[in-house]
């Protein structure tokens, strides 16, 4: 009896023992909280061998050259823009530092080009009141050569099946569809799936996704298929425009990702803002979130889309259109289809 | 994987089924809060902290069970949940779940003090515990809350005292429980929930656990105090101490509780 109650004794302790604890353990100082997103950017950030190739960004060289920046007397704010240039390397609009006073941002992929967007202009050509419709966050009007508009602003809200069911089923008799994309900065994966599935009458290969599986910059699982089913609603089959700008971007970059699969399409604009990486929180040791890069997604072909998708037609908004109210990309776009 | 859960649902409907003959039966339920320090860095790499709330029911029964006597069958169901909050005080999460254990502690030992007035029994045996629950963290956006799967078969043992105080015969009792092997749900180190479910790439979300990936224990503190000398009624006092820790695909997780609850035990005379 007593060896069993030793062996509990012993289990007991073993157990007290091996405490599961915090992996990052910098305190909160202004040295603490750099080593702390230094840390769980090199453990997290899933781009780093990319932006390597691309950019030349070395994330240890990149520590040394910050850490000389941190010490003790610095404010907040000035902490908050050192951390904020050091994940700037990277040129991800997905990486993002939180405080309650600022978002730390990296814009270039967009601000660094012409907008080629004016939304007067496009609300212009959607009319007021009552002259476009509505299919949930999606607005839509039939244009006077009987082309569809549908202006697709963002996936951060859902849209129904039978809101697009009733978007193509008033649109049927056009001879052709504009899906403008410009401006989108993306959202929900599954929304813009959902919408991608109104274009295909097969299941389609679009592309690929795999994660981090440990700390290490190249820890990743197997890329696995992503397929896109088409939908059982009301699905397009004539030809389709989609209009796409540098602010096209996460998963409205990915939504053309899967489009540009689809045979009846043409991608036209500008290239797409990128942001192919799947976007995680984690936080700092004085609570500023951190968000970061987590999952890859690749086209069909196993390529980076990080930095954006080419269209099948590059086509500039004419600033002299815009001031007669005209959208370069929306005529290109008409003239296409029309002829 | 799918083996070893078919294998222990098996094992649990078998085990359950199989036939128990009567004997003293003993429910209580109580009820009552304490303090939670969760950790799971899939959502941060930080332990949050707060006030928790914990319920929990209690049966034992006196059985014998595959041909064995003085079998202490017993079943434990505790609900739990936590309002937690990020170290720097400016995020908040809750964390909370279900566990069900049934045990089958056999009735080891017993020693009696002083005129028999006091008595200590010493229980031990296998417990099948299954559990779910889920940490969500208000502020992450792909990654805003885990999901907490489990299924193991833990060792527990029992000591219990009973003793005479203010003419009342009342009874202490520590009880604990240690995972030793099951199965567990876990996303991988940076894997989405929508890769998991919307691409159902989710074929190596169960994990094997073992003590080595998953030590954790659960410490049960109970005192029954009868309402009335002889009363089948008692008000039991309850401290619960749960320590689950695991490393599931590099993904650490702990879950550090302390309860204090306030009930009441019923006791069913044998038939």
């Amino acid at each position: 009896m007593k060896a069993k109650l030793y062996i509990l004794l012993s289990c007991t302790v073993l157990l007290l023992s091996s405490c599961v604890k915090e992996e990052i353990t910098s305190s909160d100082t202004r040295r603490g909280n750099f080593e702390a997103l230094w840390q769980l950017m090199d453990q997290r950030y899933c781009f780093f061998d990319y932006k390597k190739q691309t950019l030349g960004v070395d994330w240890d060289e990149v520590h040394g050259r910050y850490e000389a920046m941190i010490n003790d007397k610095m404010t907040n704010m000035q902490l908050f823009e050192v951390l904020c240039n050091m994940v700037g390397e990277l040129k991800d609009g997905h990486v993002n530092l939180t405080a309650s006073y600022d978002l730390g941002r990296n814009w270039s992929y967009h601000e660094d080009y012409d907008k080629n967007l004016d939304e007067e202009v496009v609300e212009g050509y959607l009319g007021k009141g009552n002259d476009y419709m509505f299919a949930s966050s999606l607005k839509y009007r039939i244009l006077d050569d009987n082309i569809g508009y549908v202006r697709c602003e963002s996936f951060s809200n859902g849209i129904g099946d039978g809101n697009l069911s009733v978007m193509f089923d008033n649109l049927k008799g056009c001879n052709g569809l504009i899906l403008d994309m410009r401006g989108n900065g993306g959202g929900s994966l599954d929304t813009a799936e959902k919408l991608a599935s109104r274009f295909t009458n097969e299941k389609t290969l679009v592309g690929y996704v795999y994660h981090k599986t440990g700390k290490g910059h190249n820890d990743f699982s197997d890329p696995v298929e992503v397929f896109v089913e088409p939908s059982k609603g009301v699905r397009w089959q004539k030809r389709v425009v989609v209009l796409t700008n540098r602010e096209t971007f996460s998963a409205a970059n990915d939504f053309v990702k899967s489009m540009k699969r689809f045979p009846n399409v043409t991608v036209m604009g500008d290239k797409t803002g990128g942001g192919s990486g799947l976007p995680f929180s984690q936080e700092l040791p004085n609570g500023w979130g951190v968000r970061y890069s987590a999952v890859v997604f690749l086209d069909a072909d196993k390529q980076q889309i990080e930095f954006g998708i080419e269209p099948d037609v590059y086509v500039s908004l004419n600033q002299d259109d815009v001031v007669k109210g005209i959208d370069t990309i929306i005529e290109t776009a008409r003239n296409y289809l029309v002829n | 994987m799918k083996r070893i859960v078919s294998f222990l649902l098996l094992m649990a409907t078998v085990v359950s089924a199989y036939g128990q003959t009567g004997g003293e039966r003993a429910h209580s339920v109580v009820f009552g809060g304490g303090g939670a320090d969760v950790l799971d860095t899939y959502l941060s790499p930080y332990s949050y902290t707060g006030p928790a709330l914990h319920l929990q029911r209690q049966t034992e029964r006196t059985v014998r069970t595959f041909g064995i006597d003085d079998i202490c069958f017993q079943t434990l169901l505790d609900i739990d949940c936590a309002f937690l909050e990020n170290p720097a005080g400016n995020v908040d999460e809750y964390a909370g779940g279900a566990r069900f254990s049934t045990a089958w502690l056999k009735h080891l030992s017993n020693w009696k003090l002083g005129m028999n007035t006091s008595a200590f029994s010493l229980y031990a045996g296998p417990m099948l515990t299954g559990y779910l629950g889920g940490v969500y963290n208000e502020r992450n956006g792909n990654n805003p809350a885990q999901g907490k799967a489990e299924l193991t078969v833990d060792l527990s043992a029992k000591l219990k005292w009973d003793f005479n105080l203010l003419r009342r015969r009342m009874s202490l009792s520590y009880q604990l429980a240690v995972p030793l092997i099951g199965v567990a749900f876990s996303p991988e180190y940076g894997q989405s929930y929508y890769e998991a479910f919307s691409l159902e790439d989710g074929h190596t979300n169960a994990v094997f656990a073992h003590v080595g990936n998953m030590p954790s224990m659960r410490h049960l503190l109970s005192l029954d105090i009868p309402i009335r000398k002889a009363s089948s009624t008692a008000l039991r006092l309850t401290y619960a101490g749960y320590f689950m820790q695991s490393e599931f695909n590099k993904l650490r997780y702990h879950s550090y509780t302390h309860s204090f609850m306030v009930g009441v035990t019923k006791y069913f005379l044998r038939k």
